[in-house]
């Protein structure tokens, strides 16, 4: 469904992304792991059209996004971006309708159909008592879950979610990646998230992709890209990767300095 | 509600004045200019000319003014997602007055056009001076809104200079710019109104179309990009609306403050900040305020007048430091 054709992409003459190559199919949860600056971030901007490669192709569907106009990009390509803040002076409801935008022309005003499915969005993210508030009054957490719900109203094929539990505790990390996986499933979409909780991102997606220098330098089955060796060699630290007493998936622990 | 406002503020601005007509009057006196319709004529004769030439058309072009600052204050303010900023804010209002001050300086009221002239110079200055700042921020990869802003305040600072450089080195009669400068009615024409309106109309409608599109760019220009906004488009559209609506409105009346800063804020005090709400009433809010104002330049030291600048800085002003009050208590 998603696909990345040998992806070059620099920034200001240095090269970020080099020849990368990947997909996601349909009803896939795939995680982009890797040290900081490793291309993640540049990653998933590209794939939202935000930025364009220097050279290679994004397509989704068969059809290369840079074909295609803005608007029907945002059809086809939804995306959580990494800092979620909410602008001031709207309600959840507003802010989440805001996803709406690319299905509406210039002079449409939101219908029946679109507050329905903005409803839904806020009943999957558990913001659905929270609608009539402004959105800046909300908690941290409860805007991420604002943000995300605005991204699923956009009912695009591909989900793309830039550190989604970066700022959340315990137990909402594990909830948004729940409902990401739930939302994988339901809407048989292909969702792509980027983590820093390698064991979080293990717990929760199909396969992983692990970025180095811009390019991939593992990918599988988490139990796969998430060896001590590879993640020594691609962040340069010391780690035991020890077996999950329940779902036997990898667990990363530091290793013992002493 | 806005709509009735207005007419409220224009009801009143007709019928108080040097000469006070009753309100009831007034309305049979605008009634009887409609064609076709025959009312009999219990006034003085003196009425009728001072409403139907003097008073209307000056509530007319208030009202237009007003409204067409606001809105284009409001568009300032979404668009570059600052609650200070103000339709002069990328060099108006420093263009449409150096253009003035051309006219003034080059002596060619001697010839008896500079009347005709100046609004003319005033509104290709302002324009010349948004494009030049604009052109100048332009990069090929898009418009950074905070070079534009900057642009802007270096563009107004040169069209400053040189405007003043002109009249140290000349020695023009530098009453009119000066009345110029400060803003005023006092000149309304239906003429004036007529050209106004040539830009506000179209200018308006296309700012109302992107309503929606404003409330998403508040996002921020990524998340707006991601939601299919067409951004650098949407920039060029609404800076060349919003330019053209103050340019219409500044050259006949001049510099007139803070109508384009306040009313877009009373708005959204009161209903917030979805643009589809906030650019149609900021423009009725705006255009209820000059009328009023203007009323109170015309009445308060009767038979003289105030420069309508000084009432709405009177009242703007405190209002603005109180906006910046409440800014710096929120940072």
């Amino acid at each position: 469904m998603l696909e990345i054709r040998d992806v070059h992409f620099s920034y200001n003459g240095l090269p970020v992304l080099r020849g990368l190559s990947l997909s996601v199919g349909p009803g896939e949860l795939v995680g982009v792991v890797g040290p900081n600056g490793a291309g993640k971030t540049t990653l998933l901007r590209l794939i939202a059209g935000v930025l364009a490669p220097s050279s290679g192709h994004v397509l989704v569907s068969g059809l290369d996004l840079r074909s295609v106009r803005p608007a029907e990009r945002a059809r086809m390509v939804a995306a959580v971006p990494q800092s979620a803040q909410v602008p001031r002076g709207f309600s959840v409801l507003d802010v989440v309708l805001m996803g709406r935008n690319p299905h509406l022309g210039l002079l449409q005003w939101e219908g029946k159909r679109d507050l329905q499915i903005a409803a839904s969005a806020m009943e999957q993210m558990g913001i659905a008592g929270l609608a009539e508030r402004q959105a800046t009054e909300l908690s941290g957490g409860e805007q991420q879950r604002v943000v995300v719900a605005m991204a699923l109203a956009q009912e695009a094929p591909v989900l793309l979610l830039d550190e989604p539990t970066s700022n959340l505790d315990l137990a909402h990390q594990q909830r948004v990646m729940e409902l990401v996986r739930e939302m994988c499933r339901e809407r048989d979409g292909a969702v792509m998230v980027s983590m820093h909780d390698l064991t979080l991102a293990g717990q929760s997606c199909d396969r992983l992709v692990m970025l180095a220098e811009g390019r991939v330098w593992a990918e599988g089955v988490p139990g796969e890209v998430l060896t001590a060796e590879s993640i020594r060699k691609v962040y340069g630290v010391d780690v035991v990767v020890a077996q999950h007493p329940q779902s036997g998936g990898p667990v990363v622990l530091p290793a013992a300095t002493h | 509600m806005g709509v009735a406002v207005v007419l409220l503020a224009a009801l009143v601005a007709v019928s108080l004045g040097s000469t006070s007509i009753p309100p009831l009057t007034a309305v049979q006196i605008l009634v009887s200019h409609i064609p076709g319709v025959d009312i009999v004529q219990d006034w003085p004769r003196s009425w009728d000319t001072i409403l139907w030439q003097l008073r209307l058309p000056r509530i007319l072009l208030a009202g237009l003014v007003g409204g067409a600052l606001a809105i284009s204050g409001a568009t300032y303010q979404g668009l570059f997602r600052n609650p200070l900023a103000d339709p002069y804010l990328i060099g108006v209002a420093s263009g449409a007055g150096l253009g003035a001050t051309v006219v003034l300086v080059a002596g060619l009221t001697a010839f008896g056009v500079g009347t005709g002239l100046l609004p003319v110079a005033a509104f290709v200055g302002a324009i010349a001076a948004v494009s030049v700042a604009y052109l100048v921020a332009r990069r090929s990869e898009g418009l950074p809104l905070t070079t534009l802003i900057l642009a802007g305040v270096a563009v107004s600072a040169l069209c400053g200079a040189v405007g003043s450089l002109l009249m140290l080195r000349s020695d023009p009669d530098l009453r009119p710019l000066l009345s110029w400068l400060l803003g005023g009615l006092i000149t309304a024409q239906w003429k004036h109104s007529w050209f106004i309106l040539a830009y506000l109309v179209p200018g308006a409608l296309v700012l109302l179309a992107y309503g929606r599109v404003l409330n998403v760019m508040q996002l921020d220009e990524e998340r707006a990009r991601q939601l299919g906004v067409n951004v650098e488009r949407t920039k060029l559209v609404l800076i060349a609306a919003a330019s053209l609506c103050t340019a219409a409105a500044v050259a006949f009346t001049g510099l007139i403050g803070f109508v384009g800063l306040v009313a877009p804020h009373v708005v959204r005090l009161l209903w917030g900040n979805d643009h589809r709400m906030l650019l149609p009433m900021a423009g009725l809010v705006g255009a209820a305020f000059l009328i009023l104002a203007d009323l109170a330049a015309r009445t308060i030291i009767s038979p003289a007048e105030l420069p309508v600048g000084v009432v709405t800085a009177f009242c703007g002003a405190p209002f603005f430091l109180y906006l910046l009050m409440r800014h710096k208590a929120r940072m």
